[in-house]
């Protein structure tokens, strides 16, 4: 048997690791800016591209797929080639992976201030991006599973079945959520509405956070904790029962983020059973990594690399503690669109995919570059603060969110609501946004002690080494006539493409019972006649509410809950949002829920609220909107929007459509004059801030009334 | 309340699909995951990580 000598490609991982660092750093001041924003409104600085509802996705998008993306790749990279006992397939698509990775952010960190967004969580970026982020992904797939083709050992460790599952179920998850028909280079809409886009959506958003926040970290555990500590795992069969119970059940438990909303009740329960199934394969997960270090637990006190490994495993145990118990529907009806979802979600990046990455990169620095980390007290100093900032994170989102909830559904004996003035429950919780801001503070201090630490490490080394392997090779023939010998498993694991097929079988049969009934059964959402579509006007300013975001801060989808009916009015329906493209009933309340909205304020009233919402609402804490009041309304794509949302099943007109920009104009001219009786000057009749009125005075009064 | 969430469900016959599913895969993973013939094997695969022998950059613990 001859032995090939190889090296491994430690190049790429370089480049992975620091984007990661870059971008994690603006991710963390993206986030400290938005938290300084939700505590004062001046934060804003009254600029389109700064104010929250266009920040806000950015650094959602910032944390998920730059900070954490690139650090899966370095980690996948590093750790696959040694566990395959392979050098990556290419350098050619290892380089396009990287800069293609690279490019696609700079786009999303221009589009989304620049207000170019579908709206929906974490699927943010218009169309070209979606495909530039499908090619991208395609590549990284190749060059994985070439690696796997092209390897020297026949055995398939259970991390790489975790890299597997991810590269094909976020592919999935990305291109049935972003099916989309364009109408202009940088604006487009869902094939999906309403009820099916909410579905649809946040299938993809929760398995988002499974896919790309946690199977490829769980494969990373599996690797590094090992390493790290110089034990095998504690539990191989426990890893892959792991792995199997987390591959059949997450991708079911996306309708846990939709409960007590119009969806219906079957949809709502199974996502909360599901959710519920999650606790064991979580802790099984969390139990096997933290008992690897079974033996070694002398080296949590000394050594900062287990520290890390060690507190990011034990966060991912308590955020999938918390994630379930979120999604049991009595405590969903009190932390559902409060601050409770965003520190449990922060405990899960931050704490999770952050402490866990910063411990990679702690004991990965060292290796590439072949010399002792520069500070170990420094690597401690760090350890202290992203624990400390991470709890303060967690407990103050804790504190505002159990209040608020409380305050909101607060009903008094002669059953009306104790605070009625939605602006009372959010003074009470402003001090928290202050400590939620110092909380990030302190987590990025922590991450710059980090990049002071590595650089003086890389830079007192003598640059990389090229680290060589030596293995025998694998010819295929040998593959083959050693299966035909062995039991059916041998051939399960030594053959990775039946082993992607299963796992594909896996994920497609929870979505397909998830989703299928809506998008077939015709009777699921009946078209409802007396729901009419928007009209030109109003579609030109729901797109302007699209622009800015507004719905990172209001929900439009009433509760069926008593709370809810007193303070917003009727639950809201299915049909209601027939014909919404994209949805917006959204996860967050930070101002009130605006589904029925519509007339209950005059114009006038919406006219000062957008200029300076202080001037309604002296302790208001959202953004002005000046921008709005000079802007001229785009009259002009309207005929082309209505003629993609026609081909969609929208019931426009020939007529309507034709004469899109006169009748919305129309519909203008009677909006200022109302507000001209106000004493407003009528130069405002062509900007948008009129075609925001006539949306928004539209929510909720879409039915026409039956005679 | 099972009756009722069941009587909305539009597509019935899904729903023992997917409960069938379920039981042969996971009662299937138990046995299989459970041989005795497998034990020798999985503490090799559990080495994986660790046996690397053949690289040649000096490691330090």
């Amino acid at each position: 048997m001859s032995v090939e000598t190889y090296q491994y490609d430690d190049d790429i991982v370089r480049k992975f690791l620091y984007a990661t660092l870059g971008w994690g750093l603006v991710a963390f001041l993206l986030g400290i800016l938005i938290a300084l924003q939700l505590a004062d409104w001046r934060f804003n600085f009254e600029l389109p591209w700064l104010t929250f509802g266009r920040i806000r996705p950015l650094h959602t998008n910032a944390a998920v797929f730059a900070f954490a993306g690139n650090a899966i790749f370095a980690g996948i990279y590093h750790s696959s080639q040694r566990l395959l006992k392979a050098r990556l397939f290419s350098d050619a698509l290892s380089s396009i992976h990287f800069w293609g990775w690279q490019l696609i952010i700079v786009g999303a960190a221009i589009t989304l201030p620049l207000g170019y967004t579908l709206n929906k969580e974490y699927a943010e970026l218009e169309w070209p991006l979606d495909i530039a982020i499908t090619v991208i992904w395609v590549v990284f797939a190749v060059n994985f599973f070439g690696t796997i083709l092209k390897r020297r050992e026949r055995h398939i460790y259970v991390a790489i079945w975790f890299y597997i599952a991810t590269i094909v179920t976020v592919a999935m998850l990305h291109i049935v959520n972003s099916i989309e028909l364009p109408v202009s280079f940088l604006k487009s809409y869902p094939v999906y509405a309403g009820v099916q886009d909410a579905l649809v959506q946040w299938w993809y958003g929760h398995n988002a956070v499974a896919f790309f926040l946690t199977t490829p970290f769980l494969g990373l555990m599996y690797y590094y904790i090992p390493k790290a500590a110089n034990r095998p795992v504690y539990s191989y069969r426990l890893s892959i029962i792991h792995f199997w119970a987390l591959v059949f059940i997450y991708i079911w438990a996306g309708p846990h983020h939709l409960l007590y909303t119009a969806l219906p009740e079957w949809a709502q329960t199974m996502g909360m059973v599901f959710s519920l199934m999650l606790w064991a394969p979580s802790w099984g997960g969390m139990i096997n990594g933290l008992l690897t270090l079974r033996g070694a637990w002398h080296k949590l006190r000394t050594d900062p690399v287990i520290k890390f490994l060690a507190a990011g495993v034990t966060f991912y145990g308590m955020s999938t503690f918390e994630g379930p118990l979120l999604s049991i529907k009595a405590v969903n009806s009190l932390s559902h669109y409060t601050d409770w979802t965003i520190g449990h979600v922060h405990g899960g990046t931050l704490g999770w995919n952050g402490l866990l990455t910063f411990g990679i990169f702690y004991y990965m620095v060292p290796q590439i570059w072949n010399t002792p980390l520069y500070s170990k007290k420094l690597a401690e100093t760090h350890f202290w603060f992203g624990i400390g900032s991470t709890l303060l994170y967690m407990i103050s989102m804790w504190v505002a969110g159990i209040t608020q909830g409380l305050m909101w559904r607060a009903v008094d004996d002669a059953g009306k609501l104790v605070y009625p003035d939605f602006v009372e429950t959010v003074m009470r919780i402003v001090p928290m946004y202050w400590i939620r801001g110092l909380a990030g503070t302190l987590f990025l201090a922590g991450f710059l002690l980090m990049l002071y630490n590595l650089y003086k490490t890389i830079k007192k080394s003598n640059g990389p080494i090229v680290e060589k392997g030596e293995a025998p090779a694998l010819p295929r023939i040998q593959i083959f006539g050693e299966l035909q010998k062995s039991s059916p498993h041998r051939l399960l694991e030594a053959f990775p493409m039946v082993f992607t097929g299963l796992t594909i079988v896996a994920v497609i049969v929870g979505s397909v019972i998830e989703i299928y009934p809506s998008l077939t059964t015709s009777d699921y959402v009946k078209n409802d006649p007396t729901i009419r579509p928007y009209s030109p006007l109003e579609l030109a300013g729901r797109d302007i509410y699209i622009r800015e975001g507004c719905v990172n801060c209001h929900s439009q989808m009433i509760r069926q809950m008593v709370s809810e009916k007193l303070r917003y009015g009727e639950p809201s329906q299915i049909e209601e949002s027939q014909y919404d493209r994209p949805f917006l009933w959204g996860s967050k309340r930070t101002g009130p829920d605006l589904a029925r909205i519509g007339l209950k304020y005059p114009n006038l009233w919406h006219f000062r609220h957008m200029l300076d919402p202080r001037d309604v609402t002296p302790q208001s804490l959202m953004p002005a909107y000046p921008w709005m009041f000079e802007l001229k309304t785009d009259y002009a794509s309207l005929e082309r929007k209505m003629v993609v949302l026609k081909s969609l099943g929208v019931p426009y007109s020939r007529y309507q459509i034709e004469n899109a920009s006169s009748i919305a104009q129309d519909e203008a001219e009677k909006i200022m004059k109302d507000l001209e009786l106000n004493g407003i000057e009528s130069k405002y009749q062509d900007t948008e801030i009129v075609a925001l009125i006539a949306y928004l005075q539209s929510l909720g009064q879409l039915r026409s009334e039956v005679k | 309340m099972k009756q009722e969430v069941l009587s909305l469900f539009p597509s019935t016959h899904l729903t023992l699909i997917a409960l069938l599913i379920f039981i042969i895969f996971f009662v299937g993973l138990l046995i299989w995951v459970f041989r005795k013939s497998a034990k020798k094997r999985y503490q090799k695969m559990a080495k994986l990580p660790l046996s690397q022998s053949d690289s040649n950059g000096e490691r330090d613990e």
